[in-house]
């Protein structure tokens, strides 16, 4: 059951923030959101013997990770992680700007947008907030 | 289910047909329909009709917080596109009274204001997001806890984001 655990791999990760180029950063935070991903899935299939989609039923959808996240108490840490993630995979510039999906409610609100930044302390959140996460994947086995 | 003030009238006060039995309740509809089963078309419509009809209610509360992008992903999550469907109006039901509740008693936070968020990948629904704009990560810890104390059909649907929190 420990095949994919993250534990060891997270150790590692939050000895090494020092030095770290902003493409070590971004490969940080990716991989440390996939490593939490990977062990959900693991846990599912082996251990709670829930069948994903895929030949061998070991694919799952995002959308259910982060949903057992979120009832777990864990959503703040989650969106967090996620956000970062996002920004690290799929957008170029840094710092970047995170938008209210709804149009309408971006008009309603102060804030439409707010800054998202990768940098030590944001990746040192993004660190703490894998392993409260790694923390809760391991109550369940 | 009612939280603070918040009141969404329920079937069992409303009285079209029969006020002798309870609305909420399948094995009474059953009953009804062994012993009048004349009437169990017309109960089925009835049934539909009180569904349509908190679904309504719930949908004109929901949109006081969120904009026409946001509601109807919400109605095709939810009701999956029938508002007839007891589940589906009973999940529109606690949603706008989560609304309500947090309104009142977290408003001074900046919100609630339900946005949704997207896989980038993938463009599916990840979650909906209750928005708040002044709550730091202490104070949105908190509102996230009594959130999930709440929820009963919506759970794992909704999660607090709040916009100065986020910020550090």
């Amino acid at each position: 059951m420990n095949r994919l655990d993250p534990t060891q791999f997270i150790t590692k990760l939050s000895r090494n923030l020092d030095s770290m180029t902003e493409v070590e950063m971004r490969r940080t935070v990716s991989s440390l959101y996939f490593s939490l991903f990977n062990y959900w899935s693991e846990i599912k299939l082996c251990k709670l013997g829930k069948k994903g989609s895929g030949k061998h039923n070991d694919r799952f959808p995002l959308k259910e990770f982060s949903r057992d996240i979120t009832i777990n108490n864990l959503s703040m840490e989650y969106q967090i992680l996620f956000e970062l993630r996002v920004l690290c995979d799929h957008y170029t510039l840094n710092p970047n700007k995170i938008e209210i999906t709804d149009p309408e409610v971006r008009r309603m609100i102060n804030m439409p947008s707010i800054q998202i930044i990768l940098n030590r302390v944001s990746l040192e959140d993004a660190v703490d907030y894998a392993k409260s996460i790694n923390k809760w994947l391991k109550s369940l086995l | 289910m009612v939280f603070g003030s918040v009141y969404i009238a329920d079937s069992t006060s409303t009285t079209a047909l029969d006020t002798s039995f309870d609305l909420n309740g399948s094995n009474i509809s059953n009953s009804r329909n062994d012993f009048y089963p004349e009437l169990s078309g017309q109960w089925t419509k009835y049934e539909q009709l009180n569904n349509f009809l908190k679904s309504n209610v719930a949908i004109n509360i929901i949109r006081k917080y969120t904009g026409e992008a946001t509601l109807s992903r919400v109605i095709e999550e939810f009701a999956a596109n029938d508002l007839q469907s007891e589940s589906g109006s009973e999940m529109l039901l606690e949603l706008a009274q989560l609304l309500d509740y947090l309104g009142q008693n977290y408003g001074y936070y900046g919100g609630p204001y339900l946005d949704y968020v997207l896989d980038e990948d993938t463009n599916d629904l990840l979650f909906f997001r209750l928005i708040f704009e002044r709550a730091n990560r202490k104070e949105w810890k908190e509102i996230e806890s009594d959130l999930i104390s709440k929820q009963v059909l919506t759970k794992g649907l909704l999660a607090v984001f709040c916009l100065q929190g986020f910020q550090g």
